[in-house]
C-alpha cells in the first residue's frame, strides 16, 4: 500500500468517523427528548429515559440521593442519583420543590415489585 | 457536535503527548481528567478520553523503535523496530505499524454490528476457563523452542520474569511498576544487548517501502485474531496479544515486517473492543474503558456510536500527523553514533524511572534488565518474560 493510498484511507476514515459523530449526536438528542412520565413502565426496564419535573421526597442515605420527580400532581417516579455518580456531578440543585430533569437508565426495584425508578446519571437544571 | 470536536482534537493532542514521551502512560492522563468531570462534562470529557486512548496506539511506536523504551502493549515491538532501525529502516517500522492499525480500524468498524452480537456469546463460553487459557499461552510459548536446553533456559525466564512481577504488582514500594519492569525486560536489555554494536545510525530511509498486499492481509488478521481474542476476555490485553501474534508469526528478521503490522493492528484493536466491552457485557477491558465507564454508567448505543466515530477520526487524523512527525524524529537520528545514542537513551531511561518511581524502582529496573538479557544470551524467544503478567494472572484466577 502506498503512502498516497494510505493517506487517501486515513482520510476516508476521519470523515466517517466525523458522519458517524453527527448522527449519533443527533441521535442521541433525540433520545434525550423528556418522557412522559406516565407512559414509562415495566416495559421501559433497561433503557435509557429523560425525566423532567419537582422534586419531592429527598432523603440522603449514606450519600445515596432518594427522591421523587413529579410532572404534575399525579404522576412520578422514583429517582435515585448513587453516591458514585453523585461525586461527580454538581448535585446541590436536588432540593425539594427545585425543578430538575435527569438522564438516566429505568430500573425494577425492588426486583419484582414492578415498581419502576430512574438511576441517574446526569442531573440538568 | 462542536463540543465534542473539541474535546476529541484535545484528547488526540494529548494522545500524541502520551505516545511521544516515554513513561507517560495514557491511564495516568486519562484517571487525572476524571477529576475534570464535573466542570468539563461527563460525554465530551470520554470523548476525550477514547480519541487520546487511540491517537497514543499509533505514537507509541515513535520511542519504542527509535527509543526502545517500551509500555506493556508494545514491549515487543522493541526489537524488530530496532532491527529495522538498524538497516536504515526506523520509518518503515513505524510506517507497518501505523498500517496495521489503520487497517484493523476499518476493518472492526465495518464488523461493529456483528461485535455486539459475538462479544457477549464468546464471553458466556470462555469465562470460567481464563486461568486455563492462560496456563497453555504460557506453555506453548515454552514449548515451541527448539531443543531441550532452550526450553529449560525458556521455562527459566518465564518463572523468573513471573515471580518478579508478582513481587512488584503485589508490592507497596512501587506506584507503577509496570514502567520499570517493562523498561528494563524490553528496554535497556535490548539496548545493552546491543551495544557490541558500533558504528553509526545508518543513513535512514524515508520513503518506506509499501508492504505487500498479501503481507498486510495476513499481518492485519492475526491481529484481528488475536486482538479480538484478548480485548474480551478478562485480564487480558495487548501484551497477551501481542505474545499470541508472535507465536503465530514466528520470529527472525523475515517476520518482522509482518509481526509490525499485526502489533499496530491489536493495538487499536483493542483500545475498541475493550470499550464494545463495557457496552454489552459491561466488563471493561483497559484503562481508558474504566474511565469511559466511571463517566458513563449507563452507556447506551448512542454514546458507543459516538465513540465509534471518535475512534475513526482519531485513528485518520493520528494517521496523517504520524508519518510526518516520525519523519522528522528518525531524520534527526541518522548518522549519529549508535554506542552514544544506546548509552545516552540507558541514562534517560536510568533518570526517567528513578524520577518516576524512585529507588525502588531503579531496583526493579536492575533486576528486571538481567532478566531481560536471558533470553538473547540463552537464544531463547523475548516474548517469554511476558511471564511478568502472566504468571500473576494465572495465580490470581486459581485463587492461590
Amino acid at each position: 500500500m502506498e503512502e498516497r493510498s494510505v493517506k487517501m484511507l486515513a482520510l476516508a476514515c476521519s470523515v466517517a468517523g466525523l458522519a458517524i459523530l453527527y448522527f449519533s449526536s443527533a441521535l442521541m438528542e433525540q433520545a434525550s427528548l423528556p418522557a412522559d412520565i406516565k407512559t414509562l413502565s415495566l416495559d421501559d426496564v433497561g433503557s435509557s429515559a429523560k425525566v423532567c419535573g419537582s422534586v419531592t421526597g429527598l432523603k440522603n442515605s449514606k450519600g445515596n440521593l432518594l427522591f421523587s420527580i413529579s410532572d404534575n400532581r399525579t404522576d412520578s417516579i422514583h429517582a435515585v442519583v448513587f453516591n458514585s455518580t453523585a461525586s461527580r456531578l454538581n448535585v446541590s440543585g436536588i432540593l425539594n420543590g427545585n425543578d430538575v430533569c435527569l438522564l438516566g437508565q429505568i430500573q425494577e426495584y425492588p426486583p419484582g415489585s414492578g415498581v419502576i425508578e430512574i438511576v441517574a446519571s446526569k442531573v440538568v437544571y | 457536535m462542536i463540543e465534542l470536536l473539541l474535546f476529541a482534537a484535545a484528547g488526540i493532542i494529548l494522545g500524541i503527548i502520551a505516545g511521544i514521551v516515554p513513561g507517560l502512560h495514557v491511564n495516568t492522563i486519562a484517571l487525572m481528567m476524571l477529576g475534570l468531570a464535573p466542570a468539563l462534562g461527563l460525554l465530551p470529557l470520554a470523548v476525550a478520553v477514547i480519541a487520546m486512548a487511540i491517537s497514543t496506539t499509533f505514537f507509541d511506536f515513535i520511542p519504542s523503535t527509535l527509543l526502545a523504551a517500551p509500555d506493556p502493549a508494545t514491549a515487543l515491538s522493541v526489537l524488530p523496530g530496532h532491527r529495522m532501525l538498524m538497516e536504515g529502516c526506523g520509518l518503515e517500522a513505524i510506517y507497518l505499524a501505523m498500517l496495521g492499525g489503520l487497517c484493523a480500524m476499518v476493518f472492526v468498524a465495518l464488523l461493529f454490528p456483528l461485535m455486539l452480537i459475538l462479544i457477549p456469546a464468546f464471553y458466556s463460553l470462555v469465562q470460567g476457563y481464563i486461568a486455563w487459557l492462560l496456563i497453555a499461552m504460557s506453555a506453548f510459548c515454552v514449548l515451541t523452542e527448539h531443543g531441550t536446553k532452550a526450553k529449560l533456559w525458556s521455562c527459566a525466564v518465564l518463572f523468573l520474569s513471573g515471580g518478579l512481577g508478582f513481587l512488584a504488582l503485589n508490592s507497596y514500594s512501587f506506584n507503577d511498576a509496570l514502567f520499570p519492569m517493562f523498561t528494563g525486560l524490553f528496554g535497556t536489555s535490548s539496548l545493552l544487548f546491543s551495544l557490541k554494536q558500533s558504528g553509526k545510525i545508518p543513513a535512514q530511509n524515508l520513503k518506506p517501502n509499501p508492504p505487500h498486499k498479501k503481507l498486510l492481509l495476513s499481518g492485519v488478521f492475526k491481529g484481528l485474531f488475536s486482538g479480538a481474542l484478548v480485548g474480551t476476555l478478562p485480564a487480558m490485553g495487548a501484551a497477551q496479544a501481542t505474545m499470541l501474534t508472535q507465536q503465530m508469526t514466528g520470529s527472525g528478521a523475515g517476520k518482522d515486517k509482518e509481526y509490525l503490522i499485526s502489533i499496530g493492528a491489536i493495538n487499536t484493536i483493542v483500545a475498541l473492543f475493550s470499550l464494545v466491552s463495557l457496552y454489552t457485557i459491561a466488563k471493561a477491558r483497559s484503562g481508558a474503558a474504566v474511565v469511559v465507564g466511571a463517566l458513563l454508567p449507563g452507556l447506551g448505543l448512542p454514546e458507543l456510536l459516538i465513540m465509534l466515530g471518535v475512534a475513526l477520526l482519531a485513528t485518520g487524523i493520528s494517521c496523517l500527523l504520524l508519518m510526518r512527525t516520525a519523519r522528522w524524529f528518525v531524520r534527526s537520528m541518522s548518522g549519529i553514533s549508535y554506542t552514544a545514542v544506546s548509552k545516552s537513551i540507558i541514562a534517560f531511561l536510568v533518570v526517567l524511572v528513578f524520577l518516576l518511581t524512585g529507588l525502588p524502582g531503579l531496583l526493579l529496573l536492575g533486576v528486571s534488565t538481567a532478566i531481560g538479557l536471558l533470553a538473547p544470551l540463552s537464544g531463547t524467544k523475548r516474548s517469554t518474560a511476558m511471564g511478568c503478567l502472566m504468571i500473576p494472572l494465572i495465580v490470581f484466577y486459581i485463587g492461590l
